[in-house]
């Protein structure tokens, strides 16, 4: 490092004054201990919890899978019990996006055929009603046990992904993962930095308009802030 | 995995530097077992996200900072005052008083420079005085190019030697006034 002028005081000095403040500015070593207790306390169960959290979540899955082959399976035998011709019969254990589309687009149009089929829609009719209700019922709770309240770590580990996105050259990636933490974090503790992430992938996938206001509105807001700097070098004209 | 330190080598090697970044970055004493626990929890359940083959310092700068800057948020929403030269200190037993004495009052000075500038040229400060670090390991720490991190270093030399100076000058005004 250059020698540089600091005042009246030389090296020598300054290193004096350094070297008090170093040694007097020291954690209470009871405290440091304490400390390391407390976070070995918290980290340890930490992966247990998380083990619980996993198990649960298979069971819960596998008991929804158990669960939801049953209801596919009782309509299917109501309706051979009830006479269904065999192709109407094939046409019920869909999945539930196609029920869904089932009870919207296919119910209304029952197809012109014998007077016999006609009376078909009322045999179908609660087939939709009771099949697609089920898998939003077990999927409820589940999320809610398993999924804690988004932390601090969450976000990092969601900003780490922004980053890496950025320095591999994926700038759609890193737009896909700012809107997520725009929407799970729209005051998270990385709000500033999203900008700047943000304003270098909307410049990096040809963007620059946007990526240009961005920037400006950014600097103006926030001229002396640490990352003004490398704001303003994003996107220059 | 075999690189990586584990969280207690970590934690080991790296307290003291967490610990004197949160407290100059403000947070209270009260606060600060909590910040820096925090800051090694984050580590620790992001460890597989994280790079931690680079720079750990340069980690745990960063986590420190956004964690400091909520509970420095937290605490002034609560109307507390910062007490940023406040003494948690604990000297050395082995000082006799004298000495003890001597180094409270260089490390009140340093203290006092410090928290009387903005908080880029005291991290610079304390990166590259305090904690030993090269000017351009420091410039990657706080994430800016090595020509701003020499300026910010300067600067802050410059503060802090002109507080000694000025400290120097007192004494020298006490020591003659007693001799009269």
């Amino acid at each position: 490092m250059p020698i540089v002028d600091h005042g009246d005081t030389d090296d020598d000095e300054l290193g004096l004054y350094v070297a008090a403040f170093r040694r007097v500015e020291q954690p209470d070593p009871a405290r440091r201990d304490a400390s390391w207790r407390a976070i070995a306390q918290q980290t340890a169960p930490a992966q247990r919890r998380w083990l619980w959290i996993g198990a649960a979540a298979t069971l819960l899955a596998a008991a929804w899978l158990l669960w939801s082959v049953d209801v596919l399976r009782l309509p299917l035998l109501d309706r051979t019990e009830l006479g269904m011709r065999g192709d109407q019969a094939g046409y019920q254990p869909v999945d539930d996006e196609l029920v869904e589309h089932a009870s919207t687009r296919e119910v209304p149009q029952p197809e012109p055929a014998p007077p016999a089929a006609i009376e078909v829609p009322t045999a179908v009719e609660p087939v939709p009603v009771v099949v697609p209700e089920p898998p939003p019922t077990p999927s409820k709770p589940r999320s809610k046990a398993v999924r804690p309240a988004p932390t601090l770590a969450d976000e990092t580990a969601l900003f780490a992904e922004i980053q890496q996105a950025l320095v591999a050259g994926q700038p759609a990636r890193a737009l896909t993962a700012i809107a997520r933490h725009e929407r799970e974090f729209p005051r998270g503790a990385f709000g500033q930095e999203r900008v700047v992430a943000k304003a270098q992938a909307l410049c990096a996938v040809g963007k620059t308009v946007a990526a240009r206001q961005l920037r400006d509105r950014f600097v103006a807001r926030n001229p002396s802030s640490h990352l003004a700097p490398r704001m303003r070098a994003v996107c220059p004209e | 995995v075999g690189d990586v330190p584990s969280l207690e080598q970590i934690y080991a090697l790296h307290h003291t530097f967490v610990w004197r970044i949160a407290r100059r970055l403000g947070v209270a004493d009260a606060m600060l077992d909590d910040v820096v626990q925090e800051v090694f929890v984050v580590i620790h359940r992001r460890r597989h996200e994280l790079d931690m083959s680079g720079s750990i310092p340069a980690l745990l700068y960063g986590v420190t900072r956004r964690i400091a800057g909520r509970a420095r948020d937290a605490a002034q929403q609560r109307e507390r005052r910062l007490s940023v030269v406040e003494s948690v200190s604990t000297p050395n037993s082995e000082d006799d008083p004298e000495s003890r004495a001597l180094l409270e009052e260089r490390a009140q000075v340093v203290r006092e420079a410090l928290d009387a500038m903005d908080e880029d040229k005291r991290m610079m400060f304390l990166l590259t005085q305090v904690e030993g670090m090269s000017i351009p390991e420091a410039a990657a720490v706080v994430d800016v190019n090595v020509n701003t991190a020499y300026a910010r270093a300067r600067v802050a030399r410059e503060l802090v030697g002109k507080a000694i100076a000025r400290h120097r000058a007192r004494d020298e005004r006490i020591r003659v006034h007693a001799h009269r």
